[in-house]
């Protein structure tokens, strides 16, 4: 992992269109401003997380699977 | 009761009182914002997500409470204005979606359930930004009571 370190008020590019700002800092949290263009996608870690698992639960189960998993919540 | 295609078990008529709105949609399914909750008593515990608007998605999801008993529900800002009812325990319904796969454990997304206000039939998706639980949560059985 690249790591670089920034102040208040500095940026960074990301690729040629993508700039972060670090606009402030308060006591563990880290404010960013992202300027990126509007095809660019940008997730907080935990939504993507989500997206990828709603994703994930919405694939057919196989019914056998499904058995299996009620069987676990009747014992 | 309108009718809706389901995508696991045909063509079924469903109470108004099982609609529920996602007014924001669910990650990944944004333009999803109507979904049924159907509970077949040869399924139980398990409740069926099935989008009103098509039959897919249809997600499958097990209460909070089953799966890690003292789940701690946590709701990000808008949440409340969102599920627009009063905040107390007795009028939330709270669902982790379950992943199940052709092989290996099925899991629970217990960083996002599925928050479901009882009276206003309204539904966010809360997605904890701790990251105190995982949103692939092996579900392990519940234990059995112990013989005295």
């Amino acid at each position: 992992m690249l790591v670089i370190r920034r102040r208040p008020g500095e940026s960074l590019y990301v690729g040629a269109e993508v700039r972060v700002e670090v606009l402030s800092v308060e006591g563990s949290q880290v404010k960013l401003g992202i300027e990126a263009p509007r095809a660019v996608t940008i997730l907080r870690d935990e939504v993507r997380a989500t997206q990828q698992a709603n994703l994930a639960a919405a694939r057919l189960v196989p019914r056998h699977r499904l058995d299996a998993v009620i069987g676990q919540f009747r014992r | 009761m309108p009718f809706f295609d389901t995508r696991d078990f045909g063509r079924l008529e469903i109470d108004e009182t099982a609609l529920v709105e996602f007014p924001h949609g669910l990650p990944g399914f944004e333009d999803h914002h109507r979904f049924a909750l159907i509970a077949p008593d040869e399924c139980a515990p398990l409740i069926f997500l099935q989008s009103t608007q098509s039959t897919h998605p249809c997600f499958i999801a097990l209460p909070v409470d089953t799966i890690l008993p003292g789940y701690d529900l946590w709701l990000g800002p808008g949440d409340a204005e969102t599920l627009g009812g009063p905040i107390d325990t007795p009028s939330l319904l709270c669902l982790a979606m379950i992943c199940i796969q052709d092989q290996g454990p099925a899991t629970a997304n217990l960083l996002g359930p599925l928050v479901i206000h009882r009276h206003s039939r309204r539904g966010v998706q809360a997605i904890r930004e701790d990251l105190k639980y995982s949103a692939r949560a092996p579900l392990a059985s519940p234990e059995a009571p112990e013989c005295s």
